[in-house]
């Protein structure tokens, strides 16, 4: 059976703007990914991108990704979709046994897009909840408040995540938005939509990355274990939605990782526009032996903890970028690993700010 | 032959206001031919030319005519009555407000129709300070809350889990913000008949039901 390994990474460091155009920011990740590798940009056989094009202001975006990524005249791909579901896609290839080496690649150009609020409001049902013209942080504050209900919560548990990772983001160079703060200062924010306060949310950011997905193990950086993608209860007006729990968790990371091999996963990159996505994703993971909210009480998440959650300071630390977030995420994971210090990991990401689904990927050292 | 494109009000507004002057000084802003594509083009080079734009804004107008299908829109007409109207599925019983003409559990049609009190309890919750702006914040805030119907929350027996449960979003109002908690109980407001137009809105809110 072919292994699919990580044979380099490249990305730009998120920021809240970037002068450079998309096409620009993609073809420096591009870059330092092949640099990163060692391949020659002539061995690259597909690619395959993360795009949407609500977010792009471009219609079929993919079209304009090819060129600075190596891609003309090769096989290229879209996926719609959240990057993490991009790289499944690109491991996907691999294992047909017809492509060697692909390249996933995703970007974000927030900076560009003056009214988000409203364009995320375009994902909502036009009969039932545009009408009523919420902002999807509040919709993400009613599955905080139904998490928060359910595991018996408190709002504070929400500060310990994001004042964990605005500090963890100060050790990494990729980051945006790391500081030296407190679980203090994060609770004298104030509240977007109880029991979201401002610090609780991830600040949208530019960024790229680009990751090279090889079957050939001469310049592995990490191998990938397992992939898993589910959806939870899907319809625009969250008729079917059941707040404060994330039923796509379960049956991806079944699908990644058997529940024996568990142990293998020391430490978890999450992409969490909010506060409790993470504490949301992590509940369900089933990779921590305990209660989760004693768990980020105890520290037990914390980077020198006994399970690191974002030890790269997360969506909540470098910025959120966008559809970008799951590449983002693998792309810390992977130097993570190369750091020495641990040996697998597991990677999650959300299909977008308050989606009932997302996907799953372990890796582990090269 | 060539293409004719009628520019619409909404489009014109975001042309730059030299190009937009041109064209309705010349009368082409109701349509135009091919030969005018070269003109466009040079109107713009010389915008960002003349004015050395580093960022171009350009809204993108998102306007769609959406087909609410058999069922909502027969849910939407019930609105404008003041009903709330939902289908039952004969399968596993389930109630489906917002009414579906399947049932995706037992995958068949579902064609019983129900009506419900509107009575509801709170299943989560949100003080909302923004609206669509998270920059501009609102004096008091919004309640903004999922609400489930009576007799309608299926769970599993042993652990309680809710399986499903026929709601709607909404907002909570006649309520003092720091009242609302999760189980609490609600009734629709209806807005006059006057004003009611086939739209979710013609629920006012929902106001607590009294324990």
């Amino acid at each position: 059976m072919t292994e699919v390994y990580v044979a380099g990474v490249g990305e730009i460091p998120c920021k809240p703007s970037y002068p450079q155009d998309f096409r620009e920011m993609l073809f420096k990740a591009f870059k330092n990914c092949l640099e990163d590798s060692g391949i020659d940009v002539s061995e690259i056989d597909a690619v395959v991108a993360s795009g949407l094009d609500f977010f792009e202001g471009v219609s079929i975006t993919d079209s304009y990704t090819p060129d600075q990524v190596g891609g003309r005249l090769k096989f290229n791909t879209l996926v719609t979709n959240d990057s993490l579901n991009a790289f499944i896609h690109g491991y996907m290839l691999i294992k047909t046994g017809w492509f060697k080496n692909v390249l996933v690649t995703a970007y974000a150009k927030a900076s560009n897009i003056l009214n988000y609020g409203e364009i995320v409001l375009n994902t909502w049902d036009p009969h039932l909840i545009r009408p009523l013209l919420i902002h999807h942080f509040s919709m993400a504050a009613l599955d905080a408040q139904a998490f928060l209900s359910r595991r018996r919560g408190e709002p504070r548990d929400l500060s310990i995540v994001a004042a964990k990772n605005i500090r963890n983001a100060q050790r990494n160079s990729a980051a945006a938005y790391g500081a030296d703060t407190d679980i203090e200062k994060i609770e004298s924010d104030e509240f977007v939509s109880e029991p979201l306060r401002r610090s609780h949310v991830a600040r949208l950011c530019d960024y790229a990355s680009v990751v090279l997905l090889s079957s050939d193990n001469r310049s592995a950086k990490a191998v990938v274990k397992g992939v898993g993608f589910a959806h939870g209860s899907h319809s625009s007006d969250l008729s079917e939605r059941v707040f404060g729990k994330f039923a796509w968790v379960r049956p991806a990371v079944s699908q990644a990782l058997p529940s024996s091999s568990r142990r293998v996963v020391e430490f978890v990159e999450v992409s969490e526009p909010f506060a409790s996505t993470e504490l949301m994703v992590l509940d369900e993971l089933g990779v921590y032996d305990g209660d989760v909210l004693k768990g980020v009480r105890g520290g037990d998440f914390m980077f020198d903890g006994a399970l690191p959650i974002n030890p790269s300071g997360g969506c909540i630390g470098m910025g959120y970028p966008l559809n970008a977030a799951g590449l983002q995420r693998v792309v810390q994971a992977v130097k993570l690993l190369r750091m020495g210090r641990w040996r697998g990991c597991l990677v999650a990401s959300v299909d977008g700010e308050v989606v009932d689904g997302g996907s799953i990927v372990v890796l582990s050292a090269g | 032959m060539t293409s004719r494109i009628i520019y619409t009000h909404d489009y014109l507004q975001q042309l730059p206001q030299a190009f937009r002057q041109h064209l309705l000084k010349n009368g082409l802003n109701k349509e135009y031919g091919k030969d005018w594509e070269d003109i466009l083009n040079k109107e713009y080079s010389e915008t960002w030319r003349v004015e050395n734009l580093v960022l171009s804004h350009w809204k993108i107008l998102c306007r769609y005519a959406h087909t609410p299908g058999e069922a909502l829109a027969e849910f939407l007409v019930g609105l404008r009555e003041g009903r709330l109207l939902g289908t039952r599925c004969s399968g596993c019983g389930r109630v489906l407000i917002p009414p579906r003409l399947f049932c995706e559990w037992c995958l068949r049609e579902v064609s019983d129709w129900v009506e419900h009190s509107g009575e509801a309890f709170v299943s989560t919750y949100s003080l909302a300070y923004i609206g669509t702006d998270p920059g501009v914040r609102l004096a008091e805030p919004n309640i903004v809350a999922v609400l489930w119907f009576k007799d309608t929350v299926k769970e599993t027996p042993s652990s309680k889990t809710v399986l499903h449960a026929a709601g709607l979003m909404h907002m909570i109002r006649e309520c003092r913000p720091e009242d609302v908690r999760i189980g609490m109980r609600v009734k629709p407001v209806w807005r006059p008949v006057e004003q009611r137009r086939g739209s979710i809105l013609d629920i006012s809110h929902f106001k607590p039901a009294g324990e």
